[in-house]
């Protein structure tokens, strides 16, 4: 403990993170300024371009001054079992997070972390909002050191509470090694990419256009809308053919920034279990590190869409219990693997998951007749009048969405299914694609049912299982099962002696 | 479909010998709770139909549809004064050995069951209007956010009191035993 030692102290973080602190600044004054900066670099020698520059210009001083002061008077050390935080320019704060309380701390290096070889260290605690401590940079054998120190504890903790309901001594915590689940290669990082939801990264490029397009209106008075209109309106052949190329260049455009996006974010992905926990280290630039322990996870998720389906993978979400209120993403995500890695997974995780013997419960079809009645119904109704007050051709097209809600409401409720275990529930469902949605009966915390006068016309009833992590609904069940499933589930939680955490 | 009531083929416990949450006995709220619902109805509909003859007459040139909007807007809150008086009849709570539920609504009925030993805490609060009428509302918390916390409201302090400690007492004793 010579080394260690010196983490009771109170000590600075690595003087490299002046520069991320100010990185810091500087990026948030840029995200909030930008399309002022953007006036001054259009348009430098105006007036107004020069007090912009002098100011931003005095705003980099005082933000390199303030992180100078920030960083010196940022003091981190471990007391009593706690974490202590020591900082503040103008007042003084003290943050305390005992070690009971944390529940992960995770590391993250973007590009300039990894240039200067430190991490940032994310500590999440079980408080309530805003308790979450961040250390911008330090080195990475100490952060390693901080969180042995903490998990150590933990362990200890865990062996200790065990030790009282318990007279056989437990077995000793051997430090396993840590065991590769998958890691995904480029092929498979490019499999991924083509099959990623290409509709939603069009309509965030879309909607970043859109936002572009307004604030460039506001700041120049570029009317792009009124310019796009004009070009539009003039239904020329070229109109034409510009919006026949637009579409696939606008298709191809998506698919490259998703892949892009994919390789990005998960490049050299690695899924590990560590003794007890498991973790997902990613990222090409930044490298991103989550780990979750073992017995926080609620609720597994595996999904696949047509195009997954073709390369024969599946996404999957491992959900751990979370505070809700931070209703921050605390899932590990696997962005893409084989079907047999799922089931190895599982088979990590829950291993008694490939016994269970499941009876399955499907949805009533009177679902569709809901389904195509809001989805398909109601909006066609809507937009047949809007086509019909402004004599729109085009505009009839979108009442096709009623026969849509008929096709899509069907294949919904033929998928749909509820399978019953007694150990375990999962919720398969998808209209074009697969999901399957797994909890352990003893981890449910509440269950809920409600009916509609409709549902309760014909025997049917909503089932809701709520977890820590997530939940399982199924509308339109049998009641008589409905009601079964609720008195089966609280029945086992109410025996269970198993924590679910 | 011969399977439909059964809910699973491996049966290891007897099914039907499991305690139905549809047979228990539900504990009405205090009947004071009815006139608290009837005073925050108004209310709400007081400012809907303030809001709605007030748009209605100034807007002359809209003059059909303004005054059918404020007649449907008077419709819907007298609907909501009088739906309070409904719901009231549907709501109530049963406390079992191991589990509370709390039941509601007259045409969307739902029904939640907290077993005691996933309470993470609970809490009583009082409104102005609750303290007016010497009410108090129960809301008990799970891990599983908000959408699961249960909250029962129009009880009597006094009940929801030894309601809170009684549920404290079983949540610690199922603890202890794990």
């Amino acid at each position: 403990m010579d080394s260690s030692s010196n983490l009771y102290q109170p000590q600075r973080q690595s003087p490299k993170a002046v520069i991320l602190i100010l990185l810091k600044y500087i990026r948030i004054i840029i995200r909030q300024m930008w399309p002022i900066l953007l006036i001054v670099l259009i348009n430098p020698t105006s007036g107004k371009g020069i007090i912009i520059t002098i100011i931003a210009l005095g705003i980099a001083f005082i933000s390199l001054i303030y992180s100078l002061v920030a960083y010196t008077r940022y003091y981190f050390f471990i007391q009593d079992n706690e974490l202590c935080v020591r900082s503040g320019v103008f007042r003084k704060i003290v943050l305390n997070v005992p070690f009971d309380r944390i529940q992960s701390i995770d590391f993250k290096r973007n590009l300039v972390h990894q240039f200067l070889n430190v991490v940032s260290v994310q500590v999440d605690t079980a408080g309530s909002k805003g308790s979450e401590l961040e250390l911008d940079a330090i080195e990475l054998e100490r952060a390693e050191e901080l969180r042995e120190i903490v998990l150590a504890y933990k362990r200890e903790r865990k062996v200790s509470t065990t030790d009282l309901a318990d007279p056989i001594p437990p077995i000793p915590v051997i430090q396993e090694a840590p065991e590769l689940i998958l890691a995904l290669s480029p092929k498979d990082l490019i499999k991924i990419g083509i099959s990623e939801n290409h509709l939603r990264t069009a309509a965030i490029i879309f909607a970043f256009f859109l936002g572009l397009a307004d604030d460039l209106d506001q700041l120049l008075g570029w009317d792009i809308y009124g310019q796009l209109e004009n070009t539009t309106t003039a239904m020329s052949i070229f109109g034409l053919l510009a919006t026949l190329l637009a579409i696939p260049l606008f298709i191809g455009v998506s698919l490259a920034i998703t892949l892009i996006r994919t390789i990005l974010k998960y490049y050299g992905l690695k899924f590990w279990r560590e003794g007890k926990s498991f973790k997902v280290v990613s990222g090409l630039f930044t490298r991103n590190e989550k780990s979750i322990q073992k017995s926080k996870i609620q609720v597994i998720r595996w999904v696949t869409s047509p195009l997954k389906r073709i390369f024969g993978i599946y996404q999957m979400n491992i959900y751990q219990a979370t505070n809700v209120d931070q209703n921050q993403d605390k899932s590990l995500v696997i962005p893409g693997c084989y079907q047999q890695q799922v089931d190895h997974t599982l088979d990590t995780i829950v291993p008694d998951f490939k016994d269970a013997v499941f009876t399955a419960h499907r949805m009533h079809p009177s679902i569709v007749r809901l389904m195509v009645f809001v989805f398909g119904f109601l909006p066609a109704v809507l937009f047949g009048f809007m086509a019909w007050y402004n004599e729109g051709m085009m505009q009839w097209m979108l009442t096709l969405v009623f026969p849509l809600a008929i096709w899509m409401g069907y294949l919904y409720q033929r998928k749909r299914r509820l399978k019953i275990d007694p150990d375990f529930i999962v919720s398969e469902g998808g209209i074009f694609g697969n999901s399957y949605k797994l909890i352990e009966i003893y981890k449910v915390q509440s269950v809920h049912i409600e009916s509609s006068p409709m549902q309760r016309r014909r025997g049917l009833t909503s089932l809701h299982v709520f977890t820590a992590g997530g939940d399982i609904s199924f509308p339109y069940l049998n009641a008589a099962v409905a009601r079964l499933a609720r008195d089966y589930i609280l029945y086992r939680v109410e025996q269970e002696e198993k924590s679910w955490m | 479909m011969n399977q439909i009531n059964e809910l699973f083929t491996n049966v290891q416990i007897d099914l039907s010998g499991l305690p139905e949450a549809e047979q228990m006995e539900m504990i009405p709220l205090e009947p004071a709770y009815k006139t608290v619902r009837y005073i925050s109805a108004a209310l709400v509909a007081v400012v809907f139909l303030l809001g709605s003859w007030i748009f209605a007459l100034s807007q002359p040139d809209l003059f059909p549809y303004g005054l059918i909007v404020a007649g449907l807007m008077t419709l819907i809150s007298a609907w909501i004064v009088m739906y309070a008086g409904i719901a009231f009849d549907y709501k109530g709570y049963a406390v079992r050995e191991k589990d509370i539920t709390y039941k509601s609504g007259w045409l969307w009925k739902s029904m939640t069951t907290v077993p005691f030993n996933r309470v993470q805490h609970c809490d009583l609060r009082q409104g102005i209007l609750d303290r007016r009428f010497n009410l108090s509302k129960l809301t008990i918390y799970t891990a599983g956010g908000q959408s699961t916390d249960l909250m029962i409201p129009g009880l009597l302090p006094d009940t929801a009191e030894k309601l809170k400690i009684f549920i404290l007492k079983s949540t610690e004793q199922s603890i202890e035993e794990e």
